[in-house]
């Protein structure tokens, strides 16, 4: 499993009274890793009925997962950090720890992540949150992340990871139904990411990091934000049309699609787009955790009532 | 939901995501054109290679959305019975 933000993370705060302890918990992006949370642990729900023991073994493997893939993350970009403002306080640009402990830390406690999930819970799942670390660390930050403004278009898989790891826990397996879930969040990594670069330009051309913005121009940028988003809307509603999900979920979904699609134009229409593009950012965050939600109050709701 | 309206909801969601994944590869064509990238080629492996996983993935959307229901049967087990 891997992180939903390739190579990006929340500001840190002033280093002046961090401990080590609170170093080491800001390496993982504690944050970040909150939205993956529930990408991961909502399918569990939606392919089945899982025990409290095995959401709370999967959710602390993923956070190991993902946490360790943002350390590596840090290791690698240790230079860049040092010169985006958002960046700069995180522990290795401020000096406060070495970069290699750093890199032993994240690749240890992505071990163990592996080790967890492939003995208490199956192989299966244990690989494929292995396969999002390499692919976030390997694919996304070393290969593409300063060499292709389609850095988080690819790189977005790496993000879509775990609800595969949720539903591999529970079924130990992967159906079409979970392939949705994959391409839901691949599909919403652009129009997110985008929105940020919008209004990061600068320092991500500081760092010389090519995102879209930078290479393609706003514009340009900004019709993608658009097409990746009824692209997505599109996606989120086609399970239904298989029986995977009812009317309770498509409902949710076009109405949270709408929302996202009219922040997206009013990026595109606005003479100024910064407000509506950090409005996009904030949104698109609620966006994936409400989708996700409606897949299990849709799942369940009927039963608790029921039908 | 009714079968017409599934029909209906899968075809609308179909030309929605195939006129979108068209324009974006249009925009990339664009885009290649003045930006001129080091690697054209791969730049057009990475928009290629998303669009080529939802056709595949549509396409078994709609073998799925096609496949009649199976038949479910709700039938309680008498007491004492042995189901194999």
């Amino acid at each position: 499993m891997s992180t939903l933000t390739p190579g990006l993370g929340a500001a840190a705060p002033a280093p002046a009274e961090r401990t080590l302890l609170q170093d080491f918990v800001s390496l993982t992006k504690p944050r970040i890793i909150s939205l993956l949370l529930v990408t991961t642990a909502v399918p569990m729900y939606v392919a089945g009925d899982p025990s409290i023991g095995t959401v709370l073994l999967v959710m602390l493997g993923g956070y190991l997962m993902a946490g360790g893939a943002n350390a590596v993350n840090m290791y690698h970009d240790r230079d860049i950090d040092d010169v985006m403002a958002r960046t700069k306080l995180r522990p290795i640009p401020s000096g406060r720890m070495h970069a290699r402990v750093v890199l032993a830390f994240g690749v240890g406690i992505a071990t163990a992540a592996t080790w967890m999930l492939a003995t208490f819970v199956n192989v299966l799942t244990g690989a494929l949150a292995l396969a999002g670390f390499y692919f976030y660390v390997f694919i996304y930050t070393r290969w593409l992340k300063r060499s292709s403004p389609q850095n988080i278009v690819i790189g977005g898989a790496a993000g879509a990871f775990p609800p595969l790891v949720g539903w591999a826990a529970v079924t130990n397996g992967l159906d079409l139904t979970a392939a949705y879930l994959f391409l839901i969040v691949f599909y919403w990594t652009p129009p997110h990411f985008w929105a940020l670069a919008l209004n990061k330009q600068r320092d991500y051309g500081n760092a010389k990091v090519p995102m879209a913005p930078l290479v393609w121009g706003e514009r340009e940028t900004m019709d993608q934000m658009w097409w990746y988003t009824i692209l997505l809307v599109a996606l989120t509603a086609l399970p239904v049309a298989f029986g995977a999900f009812g009317v309770t979920y498509l409902v949710s979904a076009l109405v949270l699609g709408a929302v996202l699609l009219h922040g997206v134009h009013r990026v595109r229409t606005a003479e100024d787009f910064v407000k509506p593009a950090w409005w996009v950012y904030g949104y698109s965050l609620l966006y994936l955790a409400l989708i996700f939600v409606a897949m299990v109050v849709d799942k369940h709701l009927p039963r608790a009532l029921g039908f | 939901m009714p079968a017409p309206l599934v029909a209906a909801l899968f075809w609308i969601a179909v030309v929605a995501a195939s006129v979108a994944q068209v324009m974006i590869l249009r925009s990339t064509a664009r885009v290649l054109r003045t930006a001129a990238p080091k690697r054209p080629a791969l730049e057009w492996g990475f928009a290629i290679v998303p669009a080529l996983a939802l056709v595949a993935v549509l396409i078994l959307s709609w073998r799925a959305t096609m496949r009649p229901p199976a038949l479910r049967m709700d039938v309680r087990p008498v007491p004492g019975e042995i189901r194999l």
